[in-house]
């Protein structure tokens, strides 16, 4: 473990900030303005580049070719000058003034004169002796050894085109109880064509019972809503980055059962390809004492016209208590253009927290602080992000332009600027994530009315949206869109059973009623229909019918224990108080959840009194 | 540098090619080659130069294969040309199976044919003409417009346009676009 803790150290402290990093370089001899005379490659280049390059541009590294000697170097001595002039390499999308960020390498403008002197120079070597030498590369778990390995069982063939390829792989966590986790470190497996990962835990079989359905490992589409962000951190990958394993305090919890899910964005190289990936995790021995609070500030109502040249999305929030910014990912498809995150302080002032001019959909990046930017409560998140939609843009994946709506797929468009922010107590934590949560829902839900314009017959998405409007109290729009499915699925038990449900949160007992009888004529021995429809006659005093619903209920379906509870109550209205009893205890004996036990006790306090 | 009886003149809107000493265009046996024969019903020459280790360049292998296998029977010839020395016949040969890169293979091992083309990048392609005129120089087509910036689809496909044209019979006006690629290396300059 102290092994272990020095690496995190080591990581969290070795990427330094720009203008650190840029001051120390330029202090060097090397400094282009300062030493007229021909930079060389032993004192000049080579530090820089073995800095900058060579972590990813190795044998082994994640990156096409070697750049680990003056020969490598000067060979590529022309493309690495076009390459950093225009800021292609290294990969950092970010505005130099923005962060500092963990693992932040770009090149300063001193830097990139210096290599273009060397170049105009004819790339010359200079004296071995003063060159510096090759950092070691770690061939294995940056990390330290992982306390868990988990491998794509079997490989996924990637095909020879196009131009990129999306692939979501549900792969099971082998933990036989809870367990608390530091961070977890991705293996690409092919480094030629994973461009980027994004990861999540889905803690419900959802995304395992979607990947089982397609034959070949893994499947195409989107995650399910379940495959989520675990406990506020950010999990993914890009090239040539380690997110460093996080303090214990701020562990997340895994719970057994569940499933790692991996989506891998890969560009085909050309040939067919195998794609493997093995994912590390780093547990902890005690369980978290905080937990952060994702917020998303977005649009999904995005509707971009045809030759739109400059759409914008604007969004913000003003957090009501205290917080620390831990980290910021944007994300958008291939039409965004620029991309600001704004922080406005109560004081007035504010600090750009993400900028990026030349948005680039390939780089999908997780931006941890190297120092957690404290926002007062009262500060204001802002976003705004610009997208063109003509054909000038060539990223377009749309020729001519067409109409682009919010969606997850890639031809879709999205805009969302995702914050970690740590509030300081449970109680400020409890206050934010209920703010964000709701926010949140309101916006998912514009993104499913946004889908359902597309694809109104989707009766997967009417359902859906139907669930986060009763999580938000709006019953009536719950209600229609079930009953939109159950328009369009007149054969299906299942969707007036949801109808029914709905109308009875609602209060509209009457036409819950009639929906559960329309659901049990197509299924009498839908046993969580007759349970709700018993529930619903108790309700409106009719005990008689309610006893015979639940009994049938309770006969199908032994274990209910919702179903117990109604007819328990059931008996007791009818007087019959041995049988309220008996109902009571079978009830018990299951042991259902704490806030229904306390209701069966009572009862039974109650009739035994 | 250049073998002594080798006589150049190119202009970069195409001209008259004269080249009638390649010496190190060699296959992959080591055999030498003389890519510029025309034989009986060759209208054209295509050279796709190409590197092992270019991502931009290996992802073009479907569509450099596609258009051999379109234009194998109408007397174009197709050549894959390796001009890096740490290319060798053994990495060329393991890069062409891999990428399922079936047209002819040659090295070109005194850069002849990157000088006699002037392609300065991989992949970069040059149409040589019956009567040793270049016709074109350039891209394939107009997918990468830099580093960082392609189009999911090309929506110029210029070897393919010049080669229709030289096929039809109908008359080509000589020119170049810019490649976008991999740099050859600096020593070969």
């Amino acid at each position: 473990m102290i092994l272990r803790a020095l690496l995190v150290a080591l990581v969290a402290i070795v990427p330094p900030a720009t203008d650190v990093s840029s001051a120390s370089r330029a202090s060097s001899p090397a400094g282009a303005q300062r030493a007229p005379v021909t930079p060389v490659f032993s004192r000049d280049i080579a530090p820089l580049v073995f800095e900058a390059c060579t972590p990813c541009h190795r044998a082994g590294g994640a990156a096409p070719f070697s750049l680990a000697s003056y020969r490598e170097v000067r060979q590529r001595a022309t493309q690495i000058l076009d390459v950093t002039r225009k800021r292609f390499m290294p990969p950092w999308k970010v505005e130099p003034h923005v962060g500092p960020f963990v693992g932040q390498r770009p090149l300063s403008a001193a830097e990139v004169e210096t290599l273009e002197a060397w170049v105009a120079g004819g790339t010359p070597e200079g004296s071995p002796a003063d060159q510096p030498a090759l950092a070691a590369f770690s061939e294995g778990w940056l990390l330290g050894a992982p306390d868990l390995v988990v491998t794509l069982p079997e490989p996924y063939v990637l095909q020879a085109e196009p131009t990129d390829v999306f692939r979501i792989f549900a792969i099971p966590l082998p933990v036989s109880k809870r367990t608390y986790v530091r961070g977890i470190e991705f293996h690409p497996g092919n480094a030629r064509v994973v461009h980027h990962a994004n990861i999540r835990i889905d803690r419900t079989d959802a995304s395992r019972s979607l990947d089982v359905a397609d034959p070949l490992p893994g499947y195409d589409g989107l995650m399910p809503r379940s495959a989520a962000y675990p406990d506020g951190h950010f999990l993914g990958w890009t090239p040539g980055q380690v997110a460093p394993l996080v303090p214990p305090d701020l562990a997340w919890t895994l719970e057994p059962g569940s499933d790692l899910v991996v989506q891998l964005h890969m560009q085909p190289s050309g040939a067919v390809e195998r794609v493997r990936p093995s994912i590390g995790l780093y547990f902890s021995q005690s369980p978290p004492t905080r937990t952060p609070t994702i917020l998303r500030l977005g649009s999904q109502g995005i509707d971009i016209p045809p030759g739109e040249e400059h759409y914008v999305v604007r969004d913000d929030y003003t957090l009501p208590v205290e917080a620390e910014m831990l980290a910021i990912q944007p994300h958008a498809h291939y039409r965004a253009t620029e991309i600001v995150g704004t922080a406005t302080f109560p004081d007035g002032t504010s600090r750009r927290v993400m900028h990026i001019t030349d948005w680039d959909f390939r780089w999908q990046h997780v931006y941890r602080l190297v120092t957690p930017l404290k926002l007062p409560a009262g500060t204001r998140l802002s976003m705004h992000y610009t997208y063109d939609n003509s054909a000038a843009n060539v990223r377009n994946p749309q020729v001519p332009p067409a109409r682009v709506l919010w969606g997850q797929r890639s031809r879709d468009e999205m805009g969302d600027l995702w914050f970690q922010l740590l509030a300081s107590d449970e109680k400020d934590r409890e206050r934010l994530n209920a703010e964000i949560s709701r926010k949140m829902t309101v916006e998912d839900i514009v993104g499913y009315e946004t889908m359902l314009t597309v694809n109104p017959n989707d009766t997967e998405l009417h359902d859906d949206v139907a669930l986060l409007y009763l999580g938000i109290g709006r019953t009536d729009d719950a209600v229609r869109h079930f009953r939109s499915t159950a328009d369009r699925r007149p054969e299906s038990p299942k969707a007036r059973y949801n109808l029914g449900t709905a109308l009875t949160v609602a209060g509209r007992t009457d036409e819950a009623v009639a929906e559960f009888e329309r659901a049990l004529a197509l299924d009498p021995s839908y046993a969580v229909a007759l349970a709700n429809l018993g529930s619903v006659l108790l309700q409106q005093g009719r005990t008689r019918d309610a006893v015979r619903r639940l009994e049938r209920a309770v006969e199908l379906a032994p274990k209910n224990v919702e179903a117990l509870n109604s007819l328990s109550a059931a008996y007791a209205a009818e007087g019959n108080v041995d049988r309220a009893l008996a109902a009571i205890d079978r009830a018990l004996a299951l042991s259902p959840p704490p806030a229904l036990a306390q209701v069966l006790r009572q009862r039974r306090s109650l009739l035994t009194r | 540098m250049l073998p002594a009886r080798v006589l150049l003149a190119v202009w970069l809107s195409g001209g008259l090619v004269l080249a009638d000493d390649i010496r190190g265009v060699v296959d992959l046996a080591g055999r030498p080659v003389d890519p510029l024969a025309f034989g009986q019903g060759v209208r054209a020459h295509v050279f796709i130069f190409t590197t092992s280790d270019c991502p931009i360049s290996n992802r073009y292998a479907p569509e450099i294969t596609r258009l051999a296998t379109v234009f194998a029977d109408r007397g174009i010839r197709f050549w894959l040309v390796y001009p890096v020395p740490s290319d060798t016949a053994r990495l060329a040969r393991e890069h062409t199976e891999r990428f399922g890169l079936t047209l002819p293979v040659v090295r070109d091992t005194l850069f002849e044919l990157v000088r006699l083309t002037g392609v300065t990048v991989t992949p970069e392609v040059a149409v040589i003409e019956r009567g040793g005129r270049q016709i074109y120089r350039g891209r394939i087509d107009d997918r990468y417009v830099d580093f960082g910036r392609d189009r999911p689809a090309p929506t110029t496909r210029d070897l393919q346009n010049v080669l229709d044209a030289i096929v039809a019979g109908r008359p080509v006006t000589p020119g170049t676009t810019k490649a976008i690629g991999c740099y050859l290396p600096d020593v070969l300059k």
